[in-house]
């Protein structure tokens, strides 16, 4: 799968012959939100040699000034920020009225709901911490190359999964 | 906030310069290559760039040369990486057109000032300085050949 980004020649060039796999959304413009900075330098490490452009912030109120003053293709959103959590940022978002911006929330693995919060909210994709470079670049590749209605399809898919799960277990419950 | 290239193979500088630079921030992109780095420069037009000498591909006199080629040489403030020890290339970033120079191992820190010392000055500020600074380059080679001469 390959799809031209705004820097479309960093995946197009041919002397790339080091590169066992081709980027693909390359060139995009990419806020990285977390509040560890030893995770904010993984992910920008891994998304510049991915070809993107970042940008970070620390926490949830930096983020959403960011998005709100210079939209980015796609927001790393984390959810347990100081300030303003990443529920909120979302929140702050569709308030704003801002759509087409996209969001992969980076969310620990001990809160196994927090992804169905997010996707309530508007999140398009989510990764849960902690993950290896290539799971992350995969998932960055996924949503910068699917359209947002895929990705809302997607979601929907998995929301009535999460759903189901949970009718089931209630059921269990009382049985 | 700026928007900035790293241009340098070495991937552990990449890594150094991104993160710093994005703590303080900047946009950052990179690249691993010098016809990246020309792609990457004559479409995007960042800032500012740090262009590593020694690269594949192209090395970073020829890049600067294919952006001053490009007509985009303005619009991007060019901070060379030279290598440890030589003094030639140091002498020569100014004679082809870059505005400053760091020479490594160099000190982030440093390195960081620098390039936002360079981000602050006007595009007056910026001819002025790189026209002073060739003077001396200039003047330094003529001393060094009077010198060699002697």
């Amino acid at each position: 799968m390959r799809v031209d980004g705004l820097w479309p020649s960093a995946t197009t060039h041919e002397d790339r012959k080091d590169e066992a796999e081709q980027p693909t959304g390359s060139g995009a413009r990419i806020l990285v939100t977390d509040d560890d900075p030893d995770l904010r330098a993984l992910l920008c490490g891994i998304l510049t040699d991915e070809g993107h452009k970042v940008a970070a912030v620390g926490d949830g109120r930096r983020a959403l000034d960011s998005i709100l003053n210079d939209p980015p293709d796609l927001v790393l959103l984390d959810v347990m920020m100081p300030h303003m959590d990443g529920f909120a940022v979302l929140k702050g978002m569709a308030e704003a009225g801002i759509s087409d911006v996209k969001v992969l929330m980076v969310t620990a693995r001990s809160a196994e709901t927090d992804w169905a919060e997010g996707y309530r909210l508007g999140a398009d994709y989510y990764v849960t911490k902690p993950f290896d470079p290539a799971e992350l670049a995969a998932a960055v590749a996924t949503v910068l190359t699917s359209t947002k209605g895929e990705l809302a399809s997607q979601r929907e898919h998995e929301l009535d999964k999460a759903e189901m799960l949970s009718q089931l277990e209630s059921i269990f419950d009382v049985g | 906030m700026a928007r900035i290239l790293i241009a340098d193979d070495d991937a552990d500088i990449r890594q150094v310069l991104v993160v710093a630079l994005v703590d303080r921030g900047h946009e950052v992109a990179a690249a691993r290559d010098g016809a990246v780095a020309v792609t990457m420069l004559t479409e995007g037009t960042p800032d500012l760039v740090v262009l590593d000498v020694m690269m594949p591909e192209r090395d970073g006199f020829q890049v600067l040369d294919e952006l001053t080629a490009s007509g985009l040489r303005d619009l991007t403030r060019v901070v060379m990486l030279t290598a440890n020890g030589s003094e030639q290339d140091a002498s020569r970033v100014f004679e082809l057109g870059a505005d400053a120079y760091s020479t490594k191992p160099f000190d982030t820190d440093e390195l960081v000032a620098q390039i936002e010392e360079l981000l602050a000055l006007s595009n007056e500020e910026l001819k002025s300085r790189r026209e002073r600074e060739l003077d001396t380059s200039r003047l330094l080679s003529q001393l060094e050949s009077i010198l060699g001469d002697g």
